[in-house]
């Protein structure tokens, strides 16, 4: 589990780091205005919040598990006996 | 009217607070209560990432360069989501060997060299010096610009003033005091600094709320909001290019490499190592922090290409110093109010 997150994460940065960047920041260096507001600005922040929240979801484990928990109690027996394995070495 | 009386006494009453509060923080640690022992508290101290250059310094580079200020905030963002795998690794070595800065750390993984320990200090503080000189001129020069209200301008010649009428040196010489009394007064080098982080993540939190109050009030009072001030700068040529990418310098290279400098920035700058690795109570906090610091900064940024667009649509283009709008402009509409928390400290 804890190799799968760190692959992720990685995966994450690694995904946003090419966004940020040369092709695709080109596509939205225009003047034309989107919803009154410069597309490379709602772009750059757009992804960095989005980034924001796929680190939160990725690292950590507890508020999720509380999420399944509410979406339906039939699936927390089952997730959570077997659960994350402690962190700690 | 903002009196230099006023000033002095908001300063003063400022700087009690901090030291007030420091204070506080040793006396719970000492009674091992930690104030400081908590994810939140963690990632505001990690926030000093954010100088006086973010306040003043980040406006005046958007006024010429557009979003070209963003990468020094979005490395970061990159390299705190790798934290709980990276950064944890390194503050669990530095508990075990008992290392207090980067200097140790780096000299510990080369077989404990005491020779590159110290040059590594000797790179570090070479290094360091123009950046502590830099904070320091923002500073004084934010009193300077305060004390000269209703004046926009520092008229010349009034930056040339003698030694003991300086402020940089009275700055200089109370944050000598605060390290000597909160920082370096403990000899075991294992303890803590609870009382300067409390105060550090106390200052983070100041400088949010007053950055956001500015732009919150530029964007919304002064303009119609974010789409007025961007479709009033898009009518104008030369602020429409701020807009894109034309004016960025360096293009996409200096773009790109500025990131990656970021990125190593905020894990290796000395005082990040001391407040992320050093003064970490518990690893766990990473957790959040990996993604509370980053919103921190994109919370900080969010009225910087306004505030830069809007001082330059209000002053025009040869008005007044673009690095000072965070000051000026409130003060061009007599909301005193505004300008009065020192927040470059």
């Amino acid at each position: 589990m804890r190799a799968r997150r760190t692959a992720l994460v990685f995966f994450a940065a690694a995904t946003l780091l090419l966004l940020i960047n040369y092709p695709w920041l080109s596509l939205f260096s225009t003047r034309q205005l989107l919803f009154g507001l410069p597309p490379l600005l709602l772009y750059l922040f757009g992804l960095w919040f989005g980034f924001i929240l796929v680190v939160r979801l990725i690292v950590q484990p507890q508020p999720q598990a509380e999420a399944d928990n509410g979406e339906s109690d039939a699936v927390a027996p089952r997730s959570a006996p077997a659960g994350e394995p402690p962190d700690a070495e | 009217m903002l009196s230099s009386q006023l000033i002095g006494l908001c300063t003063a009453a400022y700087l009690g607070l901090l030291f007030a509060i420091a204070f506080f923080g040793d006396r719970r640690a000492e009674q091992r209560r930690s104030i400081i022992s908590n994810p939140y508290i963690y990632s505001l101290s990690i926030a000093v990432y954010c100088t006086a250059w973010t306040f003043f310094g980040s406006v005046g580079y958007a006024a010429t360069t557009g979003v070209g200020f963003l990468p020094i905030y979005l490395g970061p963002t990159l390299m705190a989501a790798l934290w709980w795998f990276v950064l944890r690794k390194i503050i669990r070595i530095s508990r075990k060997q008992r290392i207090t800065s980067i200097a140790d750390f780096i000299g510990s993984r080369y077989g404990k060299s005491a020779r590159l320990t110290g040059l590594v200090t000797l790179i570090a503080l070479i290094g360091i010096l123009p950046y502590i000189a830099l904070q320091l001129k923002a500073i004084a020069n934010s009193f300077l610009i305060v004390q000269h209200y209703p004046l926009l301008q520092i008229p010349s010649g009034a930056h040339q003033v003698a030694l003991w009428q300086d402020t940089a040196l009275y700055v200089a010489l109370l944050l000598a005091a605060f390290t000597i009394l909160f920082g370096t007064r403990h000899i075991d080098v294992t303890e803590r600094h609870e009382g300067m982080v409390a105060a550090i993540a106390f200052e983070s939190l100041v400088k949010l709320l007053a950055f956001l109050a500015v732009g919150a009030y530029v964007t919304f009072a002064l303009f119609d909001g974010p789409g007025d001030i961007f479709q009033r700068a898009a009518e104008r040529p030369e602020l429409a290019r701020l807009l894109t990418l034309e004016a960025l310098p360096g293009g996409y290279a200096r773009w790109f490499s500025t990131t990656l400098i970021a990125m190593f920035a905020v894990l290796f700058l000395p005082r990040q190592f001391q407040v992320a690795v050093v003064e970490n109570v518990n690893d766990e906090h990473l957790r959040k922090a990996s993604w509370l610091f980053p919103l921190y900064l994109l919370l900080i940024n969010l009225f910087v290409l306004p505030l830069a667009l809007g001082g330059l649509l209000l002053f025009g283009p040869n008005g007044v110093d673009p690095d000072t709008f965070v000051l000026t402009i409130p003060m061009a509409q007599q909301a005193e109010w505004l300008t009065l928390p020192p927040p470059a400290w």
